[in-house]
């Protein structure tokens, strides 16, 4: 039994956690919501909607039994451990490069967005900069405090959004698509779930994050964090139905960010702010340096489990390093045509094989080595919860 | 200690100048907000004149202050004109007359010539959905010949021409029919298939602008223009009828304030396609002497607007598929509810003309308005 290991790390709330990993997510895949769905399949793009969003509950499902075998561990730590120190290595860094390149497609294209809409003569660079150096300023405090400014910044923006999501229902034209589609075509049902699935893609942070739960919370974590993906499936579908009822299908396909375009023609005469709805475009800057934000924490933390690196300092090093490689990155990319390409031909692959590959390939060696991985538990952990 | 303050001060001054969009700042004072923008063919082939209107310094700050119309014989609003065959030009050659940068983020009112030759219009409206700023939310407006007339017009209602059209199309009891169309509404229009735009027609007159009718296209091709009658009749199809009134010479009485949504659905029977409105509308009776009112007479003049509205709806429909424009959106519903049947037809144009229409109309009289 290792008592020291017990309090080791920082510790956040079961709701910090839920917050966390909720920010980890939608930031990238919102834009292009629901284009690709439809374009695929339709109005029964819905059904791939719905479809993502119960794959994912069964992907957190699993990766939170994962995280249960060693609560104490991020993966990037005991995975060289109960498999070996190269397959380890390589899930390691793989885990890396991955939100490294999550990081850079998310921040480029909102780089774009804004570009597009607010700063036309500013270089992409430059809001990317100010963006990454934002998200660096938020994981500067550690994992504590990121947490709590994405509960301060984070939520807010995010509930704001859902009620204009739900204002947004004021600019249905055509309430006859709002009846849900009868057809299941299930080929481009499928295919239409792959290609949305880049919304999705991201809540992987809980194998970093979940050893900084308060140990007692750990099952309430999981629970807000369920709750969190209900509601996120929840809006997506009154924001699909809002779309496809008000630009009908067609229109939608023709639009490179269709949620940005819906949210731009949103206006609140007689308000203060009369166009409201690029407000929302203009506040979801924190929505998308909370995502980057994370992705960063996480990097910072997987590269020091990797090398063995530890301490504050350490962390700030390795936090800016990641910063500063994401802002010289993101200059690679040189138009929103190619960071879309970048999302559907290698991040949606390199995601779902990173998240359905990683639970089975671990549970079942996990099972396999279950004494190892006892003996795992407890030197991490005081008085280890039984799995399950 | 004074490391961590230094570290913070940094992070922060950075965030600053990176965040305000200074970069290419430019105060409103060096911008020329242009609120009105009108497309019409040139005199040389193959281009378009474009005019781009603003309102003066003096009239937005007397706008502000209460101020009134035109004083000392000034305009409110002044104009300048580019030609060129992209739009891009034309703003080139627009902005080498001013001296402020012309600034089309606020747009409000776009108004194009009903003589814009097709492929003119697209490439206008193809420049136009690649503006960034440009939120796409500005009113469409077609003027019957040059769009100069309207945005020259002075209206005692409001001061600016922009400021009268979104009056107008921002409150829907201000009109017959609501006519509103927005620039994404006709984008829509235009890229969905089965379904054609129409776009209100704004006509200049001594007091300002008549707004009764409608100027229909098939995609980018200009068709015909409708009368106010048939107007109404076709607000009263699209459900957007608000104060439209239909005299009923039998009984020598006004239905009046007829307005009520207007449901349409489509089928298929063995492989015809019918295109079914059902019309219900409620409405007050006018003009009818209160001594000679009953219930039966009540019911035989709903009965009669009815019949008179069906009848007129389903000429203007054939007359609409005479011409071969689809504006109620027939074959974009039997998209939606048919996606099978409408996918076997490449092109929907050979088809609509063949549609079966029933127009099925309920007036329903819900207030008698004759008080002595």
């Amino acid at each position: 039994m290792n008592r020291d290991a017990v309090e080791r790390l920082p510790r956040i709330s079961a709701m910090q956690f839920a917050t966390m990993i909720t920010s980890g997510y939608i930031a990238l895949g919102i834009f292009y919501f629901p284009r690709q769905a439809i374009s695929d399949a339709g109005r029964a793009g819905l059904w791939s909607i719905i479809l993502d969003g119960f794959i994912t509950w069964i992907l957190m499902h699993l990766l939170f039994r994962l995280n249960r075998l060693v609560p104490n561990e991020t993966l990037t730590s005991f995975a060289p451990k109960i498999f070996s120190k190269p397959v380890g290595f390589v899930m390691g860094l793989y885990t890396i490069v991955y939100n490294f390149m999550l990081a850079i497609a998310a921040v480029t294209l909102f780089g774009f967005v804004l570009g597009d809409i607010f700063l036309p003569l500013t270089p992409i660079w430059i809001i990317v900069g100010a963006l990454v150096l934002t998200a660096v300023y938020m994981g500067w405090g550690g994992t504590t405090g990121l947490a709590r400014t994405l509960q301060a910044g984070y939520t807010p923006v995010a509930i704001l959004t859902l009620l204009t999501g739900l204002a947004t229902g004021l600019l249905v034209r055509h309430p006859v698509l709002l009846l849900p589609p009868e057809n299941f075509p299930v080929i481009p049902i499928l295919h239409g779930a792959w290609q949305e699935y880049v919304i999705f893609i991201g809540f992987q942070l809980t194998i970093t994050l979940y050893p900084f739960i308060r140990n007692e919370q750990r099952k309430q974590a999981e629970k807000y964090t369920y709750i969190a993906l209900g509601i996120v499936i929840a809006a997506l579908v009154i924001e699909y139905e809002v779309m496809i009822a008000t630009f009908g299908p067609s229109y939608i396909t023709q639009l490179r960010w269709p949620l940005v375009s819906l949210m731009r023609i949103l206006s609140v005469q007689g308000f203060f702010i009369d166009k409201f709805g690029l407000l929302v475009v203009a506040l979801w800057t924190i929505i998308v340096a909370g995502f980057t934000a994370v992705r960063l924490w996480s990097l910072a933390h997987d590269t020091m489990a990797m090398f063995r690196l530890k301490g504050a300092i350490a962390y700030h090093i390795v936090l800016a390093v990641s910063g500063l490689a994401l802002i010289l990155a993101s200059t690679v990319i040189s138009n929103a045509q190619f960071d879309e390409i970048l999302n559907e031909r290698y991040l949606i692959p390199a995601g779902v094989f990173y998240l359905v590959g990683i639970p089975l390939a671990l549970l079942p060696v996990a099972y396999l080595r279950s004494t190892a991985v006892k003996k795992l538990r407890s030197q991490t952990e005081a008085t280890p919860p039984p799995i399950g | 200690m004074r490391f961590r303050v230094g570290t913070k001060a940094v992070a922060v001054l950075g965030l600053v100048l990176l965040l305000t969009g200074c970069w290419g700042n430019l105060p409103v004072n060096d911008r020329i907000l242009v609120l009105c923008m009108g497309i019409d063919p040139a005199k040389s082939p193959n281009q378009f004149t474009v005019t781009f209107q603003s309102p003066t310094p003096s009239s937005v700050t007397n706008s502000s202050q209460g101020g009134s119309t035109g004083s000392g014989g000034q305009s409110d609003v002044f104009a300048v004109k580019g030609t060129g065959q992209s739009l891009e030009a034309a703003f080139n050659q627009a902005q080498a007359k001013v001296s402020k940068d012309l600034y089309l983020g606020q747009l409000q009112v776009l108004v194009i010539s009903n003589q814009l030759k097709p492929a003119l219009l697209k490439r206008a409206i193809t420049s136009l959905q690649s503006i960034g700023t440009l939120d796409k939310t500005p009113y469409i407006v077609v003027a019957n010949g040059s769009t100069f007339k309207i945005l020259q017009q002075i209206s005692p209602q409001a001061k600016f021409p922009s400021l009268y059209f979104i009056s107008l199309f921002g409150c829907v009891s201000c009109q017959t029919d609501a006519l509103g169309m927005r620039f994404w509404q006709y984008l829509v229009r235009i890229d969905t298939r089965g379904v054609d735009p129409y776009v209100p027609v704004a006509l200049p007159f001594s007091q300002g602008y008549s707004v009764d009718r409608v100027a229909l296209y098939r995609g980018y091709h200009y068709v015909t223009m409708l009368d106010p009658t048939q107007t109404t009749t076709f607000g009263i199809l699209q459900g957007l009828a608000h104060k439209v009134s239909l005299y009923v010479p039998k009984f020598h009485a006004t239905v009046a304030f007829l307005t009520g949504p207007s449901l349409l659905t489509t089928q298929v029977v063995d492989g015809q396609i019918r295109a079914i409105f059902d019309v219900h509308l409620t409405a007050m009776l006018m003009g009818l002497d209160p001594h000679s009112e009953t219930t039966q007479k009540v019911s035989d003049i709903s009965q009669m607007a009815s019949q008179i509205l069906a009848r007129r709806g389903v000429t203007l429909i054939r007359q609409l598929q005479h011409q071969d424009v689809d504006p109620l959106g027939i074959g974009r519903m039997l998209s939606w509810q048919h996606p099978g049947t409408f996918s076997h037809y490449p092109h929907w144009h050979e088809e609509y003309p063949k549609v079966h229409v029933i127009v099925h109309c309920v007036v329903k009289i819900t207030d008698v308005g004759t008080t002595k």
